[in-house]
């Protein structure tokens, strides 16, 4: 093929630039550690990244989620396990007064004493965690029992609070009218029985309040049983995330052990290119050895 | 017979035959680098011979040459090449302008980083599934308003610069139609000087130079053709019709489709021409397909997301136990914003399904759900799916407009490498054909000389015994 001037130019030229190019993209992704500045650089996996990203937030707001719900549940522990110490002294202090030895001024003692736990078992049940109600169902700023004319009284409504996780849906609180108010009632029951020296009263007022704890129990224990459900999402979110930011990493993040190997293949070319076209360059012509 | 005085023109006729040849190859020295410049090559030819009259009485004639000439000087050019080289660097021009067109918008919207469109519609869920998992919290509510007011803001700029890439787009094609006009007006121009040189039997190599690189120049921007003519014009057509005639060029108009806003090329006066290569059919196919799909589909995006979070808000109560409040106002791109009445009022972001109960989530779940619900693309992808898609399309095209360049330009290259070998001076054959051409002009001097002698001897010294 004939080689004319300007084709040794030109072929020079475009070699130094086709390098020059290689270097500057070896070099740029280099320095941003990063395997795809755009999306066109490398489509499938930016898309790919871009879903994992998706993924990934998602996966952190459910993990905020199940925190928050992990945090609502022991605050509820907390409560119930109050209310369980204090309904233990109760039923202590309701067993003894049962025997005929105990007369009407210890069993008033025991009245007021049994009123101090009512009080007690009150405050928890409008136990506050973060500004909100824990027993409350959704009224959640409503301070939801008091006990008026002997009777518990709720304020608050039967709202069952629902949280998504990770593909599943918790209930956070208690069915709270259904757990305190037979509790309230059966203490307050209890306090006026003793109050009354009546021991057939007692006994009954006993029965109630037995009967309560065993559903102050329960939901005690549906708590604790919900709360290890969360702790389990939150260990398998917590992995997940994990997984997930690997994933990205291995789809967004250059080797650089191959970005800095090729960086320094390409500058080596480059600088072998510039060596052999300076040489193109600046050959000697025809014109340069005539007389 | 032949004389003496017929050799000092067989001398003379070497003399100017290779003063001629050298010329030429100045001519192709000085322009060795002349973009376009197609190297000329000295025809040498001998004279029209005589017979010697004297030998006519039956015997043949003896036939004596007359010397050599330059019978022409022949521009290394071939049309075959040139067409060829004009369709792959029309190519190589529609997809290089394609991907130019597109590749700035990829790097402003930057999706690829936290501040891209998906990262905030992620955020905008996220903050939502905040608000449920604590909706008392009123700085969890001021946080979901203020990425919210962020979140429109991306997509009113994202509008803007999709909306100002095919305004840029489009200018620029007017300016390449106007550039095309002017192009073929100086090819007519040019074709009107060749046809008066060629009628009086000349070679306008040069004219013919200028012109073989207006239309280079012109097959970057479209998809012509040219067709040599005997009188030595060109006759170049576009989509069958034809452009360039003689000394008369066709005008394209340029305008507006006044409903889509595509841009319209016409000829003057005439029916519109679709252009298939070239610069401006790379740019067109930007402003009236890949741009507008883009705006629309951000539009479509916009719309359907604020309805989706709207038919869900509006039902719900704040926790001024207030409903009926949309959360985004407008309903395109350009359009979307946090509606006013929520903006600084976090109580009113509607959270909860009932009146009277602030515990109550549902809402706000029910909205945070929207991310994974499937309500584009006739049920088929979720927001966030539909908008990567669209980032996705963009992506491959540029990618594939580079790709598609860069395979032309290698073909382009190459048919340049091919019209170059042919038609490129090279400097050492050049210094060669100078040595040849001088070494003839040094011989025909000498040839010259001789002759002078052989007069001299005759005139001076013949008959001059005795004197």
């Amino acid at each position: 093929m004939r080689i004319s001037t300007k084709m040794m130019y030109d072929r020079a030229i475009d070699n130094m630039n086709t390098a020059m190019e290689r270097v500057t993209k070896a070099r740029n992704q280099a320095s941003n550690t990063k395997a795809f500045e755009y999306i066109s650089d490398d489509p499938l996996a930016a898309t790919q990244a871009l879903s994992l990203k998706s993924t990934l937030e998602k996966t952190q707001s459910h993990l905020d989620t199940a925190h928050a719900v992990d945090d609502w549940m022991s605050a509820s522990e907390l409560a119930y396990k109050n209310v369980t110490e204090s309904v233990k002294r109760a039923l202590e202090l309701g067993t003894g007064m049962l025997s005929e030895t105990n007369g009407p001024q210890e069993r008033r003692g025991a009245a007021i004493e049994m009123r101090g736990i009512l009080d007690e078992v009150l405050e928890q049940a409008n136990s506050n965690h973060n500004g909100s109600y824990l027993f409350a169902g959704y009224a959640v700023t409503t301070r939801p029992f008091s006990v008026v004319g002997g009777a518990a009284d709720y304020d608050g409504d039967d709202g069952q609070i629902l949280q998504d996780l990770d593909g599943h849906t918790v209930q956070m609180n208690a069915d709270a009218r259904a757990i305190f108010e037979p509790m309230l009632n059966s203490l307050n029951e209890l306090a006026d029985a003793l109050d009354s020296n009546v021991t057939t009263d007692i006994d009954t007022a006993m029965g109630h309040l037995l009967s309560a704890t065993d559903t102050f129990s329960q939901a005690r224990t549906l708590n604790g049983s919900r709360q290890r459900q969360v702790r389990l999402s939150i260990s398998n979110l917590e992995k997940t995330q994990l997984e997930l930011q690997k994933m990205i990493s291995e789809k967004e993040d250059a080797n650089m052990v191959e970005a800095l190997s090729r960086l320094k293949l390409e500058e080596t070319a480059f600088e072998t290119v510039l060596e052999v076209e300076q040489r193109t360059i600046s050959a000697m012509n025809l014109f340069d050895v005539l007389r | 017979m032949s004389s003496l005085l017929s050799g000092i023109h067989l001398a003379l006729s070497a003399l100017q035959a290779n003063q001629a040849a050298i010329e030429v190859t100045e001519h192709n020295v000085a322009n060795a680098s002349t973009p376009g410049y197609r190297r000329q090559i000295a025809v040498m030819g001998t004279g029209v011979p005589y017979g010697d009259s004297e030998f006519d009485n039956g015997r043949t004639g003896l036939i004596y040459g007359t010397g050599s000439q330059l019978e022409q000087v022949r521009r290394m050019a071939n049309t075959f090449v040139d067409a060829r080289y004009r369709a792959e660097a029309g190519d190589a021009s529609r997809w290089e302008a394609q991907s130019g067109a597109l590749q700035p918008l990829e790097a402003v919207l930057n999706e690829t980083s936290t501040s891209g469109l998906t990262a905030q519609l992620d955020q905008f869920f996220r903050n939502w599934q905040g608000v449920a998992s604590d909706p008392q919290n009123i700085g969890q509510r001021e946080v979901l308003l203020t990425q919210a007011e962020g979140l429109t803001s991306a997509f009113r700029y994202r509008a803007q610069l999709l909306d100002a890439a095919r305004r840029d787009v489009t200018t620029e094609i007017s300016h390449q139609v106007d550039q095309l006009n002017e192009l073929a007006g100086q090819v007519a121009a040019l074709n009107e000087q060749i046809a008066q040189q060629a009628a009086a039997g000349n070679q306008p190599n040069d004219l013919l130079d200028r012109r073989d690189a207006l239309l280079d120049e012109l097959g970057t921007l479209s998809n012509i053709q040219s067709f040599q003519q005997a009188n030595g014009e060109v006759l170049v057509s576009l989509n069958g019709h034809v452009l360039i005639a003689s000394n008369v060029a066709n005008k394209l108009e340029f305008s507006t489709d006044p409903t889509s806003g595509d841009p319209v090329i016409s000829w003057s006066g005439g029916p519109q021409v679709q252009i298939a290569s070239g610069k401006i059919a790379g740019l067109v196919s930007a402003a009236s397909q890949t741009l507008p799909d883009l705006r629309s589909n951000l539009d479509t995006l916009a719309h359907d997301f604020a309805d989706a979070v709207n038919d869900l808000h509006s039902i719900a109560y704040g926790l001024d136990n207030q409903d009926g409040r949309p959360f985004f106002n407008g309903d395109s791109a350009s359009t979307i914003a946090v509606h006013p009445d929520l903006i600084g009022q976090p109580r009113r972001v509607a959270a909860s399904g009932a009146v009277d109960a602030p515990g109550d989530n549902s809402a706000a779940r029910a909205i945070s759900n929207l991310s994974t619900s499937k309500l584009m693309d006739g049920g088929t992808q979720s927001f966030i799916q539909y908008y990567n898609q669209q980032m996705t399309r963009l992506g491959m095209e540029i990618k594939t407009a580079g790709a598609n360049a860069r395979q032309h330009q290698s073909a382009t290259a190459a048919i340049n490498q091919q019209r170059e070998s042919l038609s490129g001076v090279s400097l050492d054959e050049e210094a060669a054909n100078m040595v040849r051409y001088q070494r003839s002009y040094q011989a025909a001097t000498r040839l010259m000389t001789v002759v002078d002698e052989m007069l001299d001897t005759i005139i001076n010294g013949m008959g001059v015994v005795g004197r």
